[in-house]
């Protein structure tokens, strides 16, 4: 009877032990990649004001709006696709806000994304992860919202 | 006065097809780092470059947060821990091919490149040197190379107790395709 209550013990923190280390194994090697279309945005802005404020102070820009989500609306200028991935570039073909959708959003959305074409208007969000000195200002994992 | 007029077109037309610059927009790098405990593997494929066809010159740049992983938790430590992408968020690389001569963009063909320039990440910039190589195939120019970088070369610190799981030598490979500006 003695015995059998440690062992009931032992085995209630065997169990807690193993329901933990399952717990850190699934964060470290699991955990999923921040969903775009779930998280709220964090501004909502237009790709001309993006790009005026990027260019007129990129280092406090960048802090304000890097590695958030932001929805942004503009015009299509260039729309190009290379390696599963459809990139669209909005406002100026040259350096205006390009917008990455990633080769699994492609293949899952491409009835929403066929009708994308340069002249088009569209509102999408996704990940700002800064401002190039060639491609503008580059947000990836984007989503769309219409 | 008319001559002088067709002359300048003939100069300026000389000059515009001299200057040829090739862009890509759709750039690829890829990290891969190994230790016999753990590989690490990340792939940027927003990643532009500029190649001047008058000299050989080339600028390619790309942003860090654009270097996706497979598990989330690394891509948050590669840009919290290591490279600190919220200080330095671009990655620029300004150089030349050496041996821009003996590549002759209007033929077809393979050849193989030196390049030499400097390598800017974490906010340090440090002169590299790699081979590479280029293919010419009808109007399009696709250089590939791997650049190695140490990351204590560019003082991007790893713990004591992670360095059996992250390689210093880093192995950067780089895929441009070129197109005509």
């Amino acid at each position: 009877m003695r015995m059998n209550k440690y062992l009931k013990i032992f085995l209630f923190l065997f169990g807690i032990g193993l329901i933990s280390g399952i717990g850190v194994y699934l964060y470290v090697f699991h955990k999923p990649h921040r969903n775009i279309a779930k998280e709220k945005s964090a501004f909502q802005v237009t790709a001309i004001q993006l790009l005026d404020e990027f260019s007129s102070d990129e280092t406090a820009t960048y802090a304000k709006y890097g590695n958030q989500v932001l929805e942004v609306s503009g015009n299509v200028a260039d729309v190009s696709k290379s390696e599963g991935v459809l990139s669209i570039v909005l406002e100026d073909a040259s350096m205006g806000v390009t917008c990455a959708f990633d080769s699994i959003y492609v293949t899952g959305n491409s009835d929403l994304l066929k009708n994308i074409s340069t002249g088009t208007s569209v509102k999408l969000k996704g990940q700002c992860d800064g401002y190039d000195m060639i491609m503008g200002v580059v947000l990836t994992r984007c989503v769309l919202v219409e | 006065m008319k001559k002088l007029v067709f002359l300048g077109l003939m100069l300026a037309s000389g000059i515009f097809s001299y200057s040829q610059k090739y862009i890509t927009k759709e750039g690829v790098i890829d990290i891969h780092s190994e230790t016999s405990l753990f590989t690490i593997e990340a792939s940027n494929k927003k990643v532009a470059s500029v190649l001047d066809a008058s000299n050989g010159n080339i600028v390619a740049s790309t942003l860090v947060r654009s270097f996706k992983f497979k598990e989330a938790l690394v891509e948050e430590h590669f840009n919290e821990n290591y490279m600190e992408s919220h200080k330095f968020p671009n990655a620029v690389f300004k150089g030349k091919i050496d041996n821009w001569t003996t590549v002759n963009i209007k033929n077809d063909g393979t050849y193989s490149v030196d390049i030499s320039g400097q390598l800017t990440l974490h906010g340090q910039a440090r002169d590299v040197k790699e081979k590479g190589e280029l293919v010419v195939k009808s109007g399009v120019i696709s250089a590939s190379t791997v650049f190695n970088v140490s990351l204590q070369n560019f003082k991007i610190e790893v713990e004591k107790s992670y360095r059996d799981r992250i390689n210093d030598d880093i192995k950067l490979m780089v895929k441009f395709n070129y197109s005509a500006m």
